[in-house]
């Protein structure tokens, strides 16, 4: 390649010839143009000529009499050290050899549907694009590091783009209606559970010829294993959009539904998981073995409203809700009797994963705890990344592969609490989750998308230092003292737009304790506070009962087979069409269908 | 305030003078519906019931339709769980979510109104059966509280909270007077199976569910705030041991 080299500003002089007669001398000039000019951008050489009419040897600018201007060609190439500045850059460096694998990876791109053998859709509920961010730094100072340059183990994922989350009647949409379109393909109305926007939220009657088909029920039927996993109550909307149709996310238990609904014959969300096999066989006429791992909260809508059926860590008198008085649980094990249920850690611990066909995991009356109130537990949970690494141990055990759903219930909830301290945790811990699952599933066989299903009104404020504490008050650059707002007082980093405002608990775990107290909008000093505790709520400006789900767009990451069609903005509903390409749901569904 | 005879209060609402009048108690004392008469400083008295059905509590604000119900957990926890009567729905909430600043609930402080801590060292008894009574007294120079207690029955009688104004003036900020109590297990566990029945959300999915009508109607009300029920200080501190000794 041709090489060229930069020129300074020096003026070159030379000239030109001499006579022996009167006349003036004709000289030349030549000057060097620098690289940026505007008529020549790599640089170039303008060149005068004029007689030297006043004898002296130096062409002036009065005896000028023409010029030519001769541009550098376009420079294509640097030498190493005029490079040297760049690439000695960590930060140009990285970037470099992270452009490097992104060609090679689209170079060894596999094109072709159905290679996936396994799908893992994670689903971080409430896990906006500011708490990605938070989380990510809050992760990294764990760790010791500054914390805006660490990588959540999904972030890592070689393809992303975004969802739009909006509900089919609702710009701000709830885990319910997104749920649906990520699992079912199909966008719907808010609050209503697997069944298409044609329904009429709360009744029954509206259900019937709305339901749609959720990618776990095409695994089911395509031969595979499934299982359903999440830290919220398993009959809670999220994971309930999975298997159940229901005009009602709160129609959790019978106890929850209107007489009507249940006159009407519409089966409560917990009644659905457990006669998900038989139903599935009933609406398609075939042979199927049941959701193989269901893990999670919830116990109360699965047992009799009776205390002789309470479990060992009840937290109510009566823990079970049902009034129709079935058990549920006795119910499952009597439809699987070599399945195993568990409820507590040391059940949980004692599962033979390679050798158990099933499994019913109820770890909480309700939501399972926030991970950093988990060892509060009375009878002890897994954490999330435990389970899913079980669930994974379970599943792999059927050669057709598995279709896994991992929900991080809670990170919604710390939200609504306005506590950024445990959402950012559960955060950690969903992240931690996804890392399990890449370490225990082969890249090459196991498509893997984790997004979130709608976004909450936080925010990460003001100019902080590089490296401030994310919890803490903002701290500007080059300094040590809290920065100061109009108002004179301190401020957090992070925020909330509404909700119930600043609350000091302290040492406090459960984020859900900040509900106790009035709303407290608008500014506090918080020169005494420690912002960072986990007990401590921030600050929101709309006074509102509990923080809202906002409506932007999320993140959507990807690994494995047909992840590369994870890129740009597309509606939520676009997720569950990836997971089809890549694992050929529809057509091996049918296929079984056929036979 | 007006000081009446348990025993004739007994008789009168429950038809219990002679396990009253006995030297012994009999009364099951962890089934029962008790009725008090709160005045503090110069509001209107406000009247409200203290039901017990053995591990659970219900401190119920007849003006407001407002209950709380508290349950003691084989764990030692404490549940608690909010009804209001007028919609017949409840708000169920988890063991510490409303420890409020970080505090433990203070079973006995639910269960009976007043803390075991505050009972320890009667400063005189009398009567007998039923009808025992404990006296107890703690202060210091800018308040005092008084209780008469019930040990076989395991109520507050009477209990009176005082200040010392600018003046030096002991001024009465508080006070719980038994108005009756019942016996009655059958209505005791009709009323608990009626909230029971009441629609319920839990509290952490309130987040989820502010289209409701009621839930955003709860909000707007403020209805969390601490010290509705009970007997506090005139600043909304709940009397505990320790606190005022």
């Amino acid at each position: 390649m041709k090489k060229l080299s930069f020129l300074s500003l020096a003026v070159l002089a030379a000239l030109a010839g001499c006579s022996d007669d009167d006349a003036p001398k004709t000289l030349s000039l030549d000057t060097a143009i620098p690289v940026g000019d505007s008529q020549c951008i790599n640089g170039g050489t303008l060149t005068q000529v004029g007689a030297d009419d006043n004898g002296n040897g130096q062409l002036e600018q009065g005896e000028v009499d023409g010029s030519k201007t001769v541009c550098n060609p376009v420079k294509t190439t640097l030498d190493e050290s005029e490079l040297a500045s760049l690439t000695s850059n960590p930060w140009f460096a990285d970037a470099q050899q992270k452009v490097g694998q992104a060609q090679e990876r689209t170079d060894a791109l596999a094109t072709t549907p159905a290679k996936a053998k396994n799908v893992i859709l994670f689903v971080g509920d409430g896990m906006g694009v500011s708490t990605v961010t938070a989380a990510r730094i809050l992760a990294g100072q764990l760790q010791d590091k500054l914390g805006e340059e660490h990588q959540l183990s999904f972030e890592a994922m070689p393809y992303s783009g975004f969802s739009k989350t909006y509900n089919v009647d609702a710009q701000t949409p709830d885990s319910a209606g997104t749920m649906t379109a990520m699992a079912s393909g199909v966008k719907t109305d808010v609050g209503v559970i697997g069944v298409a926007e044609a329904v009429e939220r709360g009744n029954c009657a509206s259900v019937e010829g709305n339901e749609l088909v959720t990618a776990l029920e095409l695994a089911e039927i395509a031969g595979k294993s499934t299982g359903v996993i999440s830290t919220a109550r398993i009959t809670h909307a999220t994971p309930a959009a999975t298997y159940a149709k229901s005009a009602d996310r709160n129609w959790e238990d019978v106890s929850d539904m209107p007489a009507d609904a249940v006159a009407g014959g519409c089966q409560d969300i917990a009644m659905q998981l457990v006669d998900f096999e038989q139903n599935l066989e009933a609406r398609f006429d075939v042979d199927v073995d049941g959701i193989e791992v269901v893990m999670g909260g919830g116990r109360r809508h699965f047992l009799p409203k009776d205390p002789a059926f309470n479990s060992a860590d009840a937290v109510s008198s009566t823990e079970g809700d049902r009034t129709d008085g079935i058990d549920l649980t006795a119910k499952w094990q009597q439809a699987y009797p070599n399945g195993t249920y568990v409820m507590d850690q040391a059940g949980f611990d004692a599962i033979d994963a390679a050798n158990t066909e099933r499994v019913f995991g109820l770890f909480n009356e309700s939501h399972m705890q926030y991970e950093q109130d988990r060892a509060n537990d009375v009878a002890g949970e897994p954490s999330l990344a435990e389970m899913t690494t079980k669930a994974i141990d379970v599943l792999d055990n059927n050669n057709e592969g598995f279709f896994l759903t991992v929900e991080a219930g809670r990170i919604d909830h710390a939200h609504h609490a306005g506590n950024a301290y445990n959402a950012l945790h559960d955060t950690v811990a969903f992240a931690d989750a996804v890392q399990a699952a890449i370490d225990n599933t082969n890249s090459e066989e196991t498509l893997i998308i984790v997004t979130a299903d709608h976004s909450h009104v936080f925010t990460i404020a003001g100019y902080p230092k590089r490296g401030n504490p994310i919890l803490g008050k903002v701290v500007g650059v080059g300094s040590s003292k809290p920065t100061l707002a109009a108002d004179g007082m301190p401020y957090t980093t992070l925020g909330y737009t509404n909700g119930n405002g600043f609350k000091d608990l302290g040492a406090e775990t459960d984020a859900d304790a900040g509900y106790n107290g009035d709303i407290v909008t608008g500014r506090v000093d918080l020169s005494g506070v420690d912002t960072t505790a986990p007990g401590f709520h921030q600050e929101a400006l709309v006074p509102m009962g509990s923080e809202t789900h906002a409506g932007e767009d999320v993140g959507v990451y990807a690994q494995g087979p047909g992840a590369h069609l994870v890129t740009g903005t597309n509606e939520q509903s676009y997720i569950f069409h990836v997971m089809n390409y890549a694992a050929d749901l529809v057509e091996k569904a049918e296929a079984k269908l056929a036979k | 305030m007006k000081y009446f005879s348990l025993a004739a209060l007994c008789c009168a609402i429950g038809g219990m003078a002679n396990a009253a009048q006995a030297e012994q108690c009999d009364a099951n004392a962890e089934v029962l519906k008790a009725d008090y008469q709160q005045q503090q400083s110069k509001q209107n008295a406000k009247g409200f019931s203290l039901w017990r059905l053995h591990q659970e509590v219900a401190h119920q604000a007849l003006a407001q339709g407002l209950v709380e119900k508290w349950q003691h957990l084989r764990s030692g926890q404490v549940r608690p769980v909010r009804y209001f009567e007028q919609y017949q729905r409840g708000i169920e909430y988890q063991p510490g979510e409303l420890k409020g600043q970080g505090q433990e609930i203070d079973w006995s402080q639910k269960y009976q109104l007043v803390s075991n801590a505050l009972l320890e060292q009667p400063v005189r008894t009398q009567g007998q059966g039923c009808e025992r009574e404990e006296f107890f007294e703690h202060g210091n120079e800018q308040q005092k509280l008084a209780i008469t207690w019930l040990p076989e029955l395991k109520l507050v009688k009477r209990m009176t909270l005082s200040k010392q104004d600018d003046q030096g003036q002991w001024q009465q900020v508080n006070s719980l007077e038994l108005q009756g109590y019942q016996l009655n297990q059958q209505q005791v566990e009709r009323q608990f199976a009626l909230w029971d029945r009441y629609q319920s959300t839990d509290y952490a999915d309130v987040g989820d569910n502010e289209q409701d009508p009621f839930l955003a109607k709860m909000i707007n009300q403020g209805f969390i705030e601490h010290g509705a029920l009970g007997f506090y200080s005139s600043d909304g501190q709940a009397l505990k041991g320790g606190h005022h000794h």
